[in-house]
């Protein structure tokens, strides 16, 4: 019997530990937590009602059903921004998986001198946008910048209007954003290219296989964990594209660089139509979420653990 | 080698950090005089043992040397017994978006200004101003001052912002330049086709010497109320057929003459018609008088060394001299304000004579307009000697009418504009393609 009451007691205070540890871990979370409540989690909650709702910040809230959503159907700004998202992502994507795995290839080798340049191509990511922005505005000056200045030199008597022509101004937003991320995604690849087992890269050596069948057949398949984290994130990051546009053109001409967030800002904060912007943000999370459920699923297909 | 290798990752880390905080700095500087502003007034304030109702006034710009709010506001505390204003500033470019947020977060603002008309439209439409037709009509406050300008600001019969400033536009020239020209000043029976000719001939040099004979700014406005000043159209129509003579104006001086800079390099440059007009690269610049003011200023201050004069704004052959635009900085009262007679007499103050002498006194045009008040405006020292007759009954009719939609009908109207003038399409494609836009918005008035 007096076992059994020991038994007892040490289990309950076995229970007493784990709910004290418990505790403690809640608690240092509990900060942080409370900020995620109250700036993350709260707004899109409350956003998310407001998509079905008319809101001007003063009126009293209508309830509209899904009005927004049929109203953004037929609203030729938000499809055309819609499009000009897909496009940029379309390119952004890509472009940076490509050109920051190549940085992180070339970097990874035991070079002189590596280390800065990993610093120096980690700067843009850090540098302030809208510094960025103005500068790169003047680069692509069509007057005065030196793009234009070298193009005429060599010849080109009409050189694009960069951020002033319709073409033209999606492809400059889309280089200073691919320039802007390269860096973090190089980052992200140089530790993975570390965690490569040597042994692999000297045993194939011995077999007599090139540099690029080394590349090929080691070092893209092992990265292939690495890859998915970036795409992930890169389609994330570039659906949410943003400041660049708002510095740079302001969704112009026209509408050329009009994209989705910078629709949203305008429906919210230009003309104060809170439950429109809601129903938009509102779609594009629904396209996003769809997009990364996606590849999760496609996950098994192309990605290799060890 | 190792401790330079460290250094060296030091000094790297630190310009990151550095890199991080540009572009964020220049706030700070604006906060510090304006600090000292509030504390001098602290100093005033114990002076006077008599309690003040505190009100509040939103406006922009106001810690720039001369702010004619400021001064305003200013010369009302110094006499006001009964009152005693704070005002809430933000940058001009800033201010519209820091003030939409205030007001509908429930800040305590009682009084503000309002940047233009659609933004008035936007106050209007979310209730955020009071009906004043009370308390003008209480003790008597004369309107006729304003004289039918007014109704602009009405809606439905009542009066919801008296206008504080009052700009038209006209012209602006530089004498300098057409005395090198060997060419007569432009009169105010001038057409634009004239203007056109004019503009040619006073073009000249190449790069940094390069002087242009005529600059239309950016804004959507500077196009179009070439065509607006005729009074047979606004901007809330929903048809825009009218606008072309405008564009093909402005098409032609770009991209024919040569004699203005093209609207893309304004646009990519960052090109400020103030700079141009200042270093002396513009013959000729339709602008509003609230340009006045500001050449003034900066020459009194040294900036400019401009020997420029004004006329009225060129017309059309259809139309006649002195139809222009205008355009009225209006000021309202909070419709939640807990001070109504405060912010009232506060208001009679800044719209009404006193306000009105004081910011002519500063070259600012005021809405509240009497020949004494019109008297002092061009007899400032600063004031071009010859350029009364440009100011005198002016023919000038509104842009932008109250509209519910005012803000997004502009910017609708901006998109296409530009698609014309950066020539992605033809100027019928893109009047055409305003009306397809603007149609469901002028629809739900």
């Amino acid at each position: 019997m007096e076992q059994i009451i020991d038994q007892y007691e040490s289990q309950k205070r076995k229970l007493n530990a784990t709910m004290r540890n418990r505790l403690t871990a809640y608690a240092f979370i509990l900060p942080n937590f409370l900020g995620f409540v109250a700036f993350v989690l709260v707004p899109v909650l409350a956003s998310f009602v407001l998509c079905f709702t008319e809101w001007d910040t003063s009126n009293p809230i209508q309830f509209k059903g899904l009005g927004n959503f049929l109203q953004l159907l037929k609203d030729d700004a938000f499809i055309t921004s819609f499009w000009n998202t897909v496009y940029y992502t379309g390119a952004v994507v890509p472009l940076t998986m490509a050109v920051s795995l190549g940085l992180a290839v070339m970097l990874d080798k035991k070079l002189k001198g590596a280390k800065v340049f990993r610093s120096i191509f980690f700067i843009p990511y850090i540098a302030s946008l809208v510094a960025i922005s103005v500068v790169w505005n003047m680069i692509f000056s069509p007057e005065a910048g030196p793009v234009n200045s070298f193009l005429r030199s060599i010849g080109l008597s009409e050189p694009p209007l960069w951020t002033s022509s319709v073409h033209w101004a999606m492809p400059v937003i889309i280089f200073v954003g691919i320039w802007r991320f390269v860096g973090y995604y190089m980052v992200l690849y140089l530790a993975g290219l570390q965690g490569i087992p040597r042994e692999l890269y000297e045993a194939a050596e011995v077999d007599g296989a090139t540099a690029w069948q080394q590349f090929r057949k080691i070092t893209l398949p092992m990265l292939t964990p690495t890859t998915f984290f970036v795409v992930i994130m890169l389609v994330i990051n570039s659906f949410k594209v943003f400041d660049q546009i708002m510095v740079m053109t302001q969704g112009g001409p026209g509408r050329a660089t009009h994209v989705l967030v910078f629709y949203i800002y305008y429906r919210a904060f230009q003309v104060f139509e809170f439950g429109y912007a809601s129903a938009i943000a509102f779609v594009l999370f629904l396209v996003v979420l769809t997009i990364t459920i996606i590849q999760f699923r496609m996950e098994e297909k192309w990605v290799k653990y060890m | 080698m190792k401790k330079a290798m460290r250094i060296f990752t030091m000094l790297l880390a630190l310009t990151m950090v550095f890199t991080l905080f540009t572009g964020c700095g220049s706030n700070t500087k604006v906060s510090e005089p304006a600090a000292k502003e509030t504390a001098k007034k602290e100093e005033a304030k114990t002076e006077t043992p008599a309690k003040k109702v505190k009100i509040k006034f939103a406006a922009w710009d106001t810690t720039l040397a001369g702010n004619e709010f400021k001064v305003v506001v200013d010369n009302f505390n110094k006499q006001s017994k009964t009152t005693e204003v704070e005002i809430i500033d933000a940058s001009g470019k800033d201010f519209q978006d820091k003030l939409n947020i205030s007001l509908a977060g429930g800040d305590d603002i009682d009084v503000y200004g309002i940047k233009d008309m659609p933004q008035y439209s936007s106050h209007i439409t979310k209730k955020q101003v009071l009906a004043l037709d009370d308390l003008i009509k209480k003790d008597g406050f004369d309107i006729s001052p304003y004289g039918k300008g007014l109704d602009v600001l009405k809606v439905d019969g009542k009066t919801l912002a008296l206008p504080f400033r009052s700009d038209f536009w006209i012209l602006f020239y530089n004498k300098d330049l057409f005395d090198k020209a060997k060419l007569p000043y432009p009169t105010a029976d001038m057409t634009w086709d004239q203007y056109r000719e004019l503009a040619k001939k006073l073009t000249s040099g190449e790069g940094n010497d390069k002087v242009w004979g005529s600059f239309f700014h950016t804004w959507l406005s500077c196009t179009n109320n070439l065509m607006i000043a005729q009074g047979k159209n606004t901007m809330i129509d929903g048809k825009y057929d009218f606008l072309k003579p405008a564009y093909d104006l402005r098409l032609n001086l770009e991209q024919v003459d040569k004699s203005q800079m093209a609207y893309a390099s304004i646009k990519s440059t960052n090109s400020h018609y103030r700079t141009m007009f200042e270093s002396g690269k513009v013959a000729m610049l339709p602008m509003a008088t609230f340009f006045i003011g500001t050449m003034i200023s900066e020459k009194k201050a040294g900036k400019h060394n401009v020997n420029w004069g004004i006329t009225k704004l060129p017309h059309f052959a259809d139309g006649k001299s002195g139809d222009s635009v205008f355009n009225y900085t209006p000021v309202a009262i909070n419709a939640g304000t807990k001070n109504r007679d405060a912010a009232w007499e506060f208001m009679r103050y800044l719209c009404g004579e006193p306000g009105a002498l004081t910011i002519a006194k500063l070259g600012v045009m005021p809405a509240y307009s009497t020949k004494n008040v019109l008297d002092t405006y061009s007899s400032i020292e600063g004031f071009p000697a010859d350029g009364k007759p440009a100011l005198e009954s002016p023919n000038a009719f509104i842009e932008f009418p109250v509209h519910k939609n005012a803000a997004q009908i502009s910017k609708a109207i901006d998109e296409e504009a530009q698609m014309i003038l950066i020539k992605s399409k033809n100027i019928d494609d893109g009047l055409k393609a305003m009306e397809t836009k603007v149609k469901d918005l002028i629809g739900s008035k």
